[in-house]
């Protein structure tokens, strides 16, 4: 296990003892942001388990199984949240239908020994885009008082941010490994960059509805 | 060795990079909801006091005309009466005792006349009294005014459970009705104006109907429709104020009915 995924592990422990230890492990919000820890988690630890233990040659399986639950969870996150009532049947409705389009592509484009990069991306375009449609909700409604205490918009930049970055990489990684398995190697890493910030502004997030609680009380 | 530090430099210059990017983000985005939230609460306290603005000049229409009616009274019937009983008083001849109490006698019917006239003007519709009283007896009170000149034969219906209104719509709802009634007096030539009023869960619904000439949606305009066409924009700019919606159904020679309906679930400003 490198340095870059021993930091990602404690970073989503640490993520994850913050919402599990405050109230709002109760909200909409931080369910979602524990689901998403626990996959980040369990798919990490499988797929490094399965190379270390199971003595398999490829665990990019581990992945492709992962990518339609964190959409789903992210989905999930949004449907709630955003106002428009069509907006949010679509999102409901795209979450099977995202679910067909990963078989499909396994099937088909990339089988489960290649990275899944097609449907990250699709993800990432997806997320990028109800991420800053979010955002513009949040401007045009202005319900709320205080930007920096309010938990979701933390979240979103999170996940805007680290789907921006999961777009660019995902994008360059397959081009790279045809060319240059090291240049690949390098951008992957850089990608943990966006994975760190992904759980650090969570953790702002889970101290900015702290602070607004304890303003209401 | 010399690869790992290559690596660990790319991650610190990407990362510094990346850092840089999402706080420019962060503080642009909050500055830019800074100026919308100033944006929209300048609109918000502009919206206020508008809406103050119109509740006042509604409470003044409304004084004006309880005014306008307690000089006519006065003018018109109490005056007229004190006058009689002024006249009868310096005809009293003392010499003839029968015809002098009998004179007397009709002096106090007069002055008793004009009490009971006084104590009716002291019941005229104020903007507080209509807080005070409810829509439901102020709307009664317009109408008994209305029947007292003798030209219109009225009639009330109120259904459902009467509730409250929040804020000054009670008083917006009033001077609509009011100016309804002004429209029939002055345009409609009708004989008999009704006025129901229903109260549901969800809604007030007001319709004032008279059997007049109606309004005719062709032609010139004449001049004094003119001012009943501003009075109708005025009532629509008040129903809007309080969220209502105004609708006037009227064809020519079949009468006007105004139909009002106000949600009781949006609440008023003030």
């Amino acid at each position: 296990m490198n340095i870059y995924t021993r930091i990602y592990l404690v970073l989503a422990v640490i993520t994850l003892i913050t919402y599990l230890s405050g109230f709002h492990r109760k909200k909409w919000y931080g369910k979602m942001v524990i689901l998403h820890l626990v996959l980040c988690l369990t798919t990490t630890v499988t797929a490094i388990a399965l190379i270390k233990y199971g003595h398999f040659r490829n665990n990019l399986f581990v992945f492709h199984i992962a990518t339609p639950i964190e959409y789903a969870i992210f989905a999930m996150l949004y449907a709630n949240v955003i106002v428009n009532s069509k907006l949010k049947k679509y999102i409901i409705y795209s979450i099977p239908a995202f679910a067909l389009l990963c078989i499909l592509f396994f099937l088909v484009v990339q089988p489960l020994t290649v990275n899944n990069s097609y449907v990250v991306m699709i993800e990432s375009i997806i997320m990028v885009g109800l991420s800053l449609y979010f955002l513009r909700q949040l401007l045009l409604l202005q319900q709320v008082e205080s930007l920096n205490s309010f938990p979701m918009f933390w979240i979103c930049v999170a996940i805007l941010f680290y789907f921006v970055g999961s777009l660019v990489i995902e994008g360059m990684l397959n081009y790279l490994m045809r060319h240059s398995m090291e240049l690949a190697r390098k951008t992957y890493r850089v990608g943990y960059i966006f994975k760190y910030l992904l759980f650090l502004l969570f953790i702002v997030g889970a101290f900015s509805s702290r602070r607004q609680s304890k303003e209401a009380a | 060795m010399k690869e790992d530090s290559s690596d660990i430099i790319i991650m610190i210059v990407s990362g510094t990079a990346v850092l840089l990017i999402l706080v420019g983000f962060i503080i642009s985005f909050s500055f830019l909801y800074k100026n919308r939230q100033v944006k929209y609460q300048r609109e918000m306290e502009s919206v206020i006091q508008h809406y103050n603005q119109e509740i006042l000049k509604t409470q003044l229409e409304i004084r004006e005309q309880t005014l306008k009616y307690i000089a006519e009274e006065i003018h018109d019937n109490v005056g007229q009466v004190l006058s009689l009983a002024v006249l009868n008083l310096s005809a009293i001849e003392l010499s003839d005792t029968t015809k002098a109490h009998q004179r007397i006698e009709r002096i106090t019917g007069l002055v008793e006349k004009s009490v009971a006239d006084l104590r009716n003007l002291s019941k005229a519709m104020d903007y507080e009294n209509i807080n005070q009283l409810g829509l439901a007896a102020a709307i009664a009170f317009e109408l008994e005014m209305l029947e007292k000149t003798g030209m219109y034969k009225t009639s009330f219906t109120l259904s459902g459970q009467e509730t409250k209104l929040t804020g000054s719509r009670e008083i917006v709802i009033y001077r609509i009705i009011q100016e309804s009634i002004n429209n029939v007096i002055k345009h409609a030539k009708a004989t008999t104006v009704s006025i129901c009023l229903k109260y549901s869960p969800a809604s007030l619904i007001l319709q004032v109907i008279d059997n007049g000439i109606g309004i005719s949606d062709s032609g010139p305009v004449p001049h004094e429709m003119q001012k009943t066409g501003s009075g109708i924009r005025n009532m629509k700019n008040r129903a809007e104020m309080i969220g209502a919606l105004l609708i006037i159904q009227s064809e020519q020679g079949k009468g006007t009915c105004i139909h009002l309906n106000v949600p009781l679930t949006i609440d008023s400003l003030r």
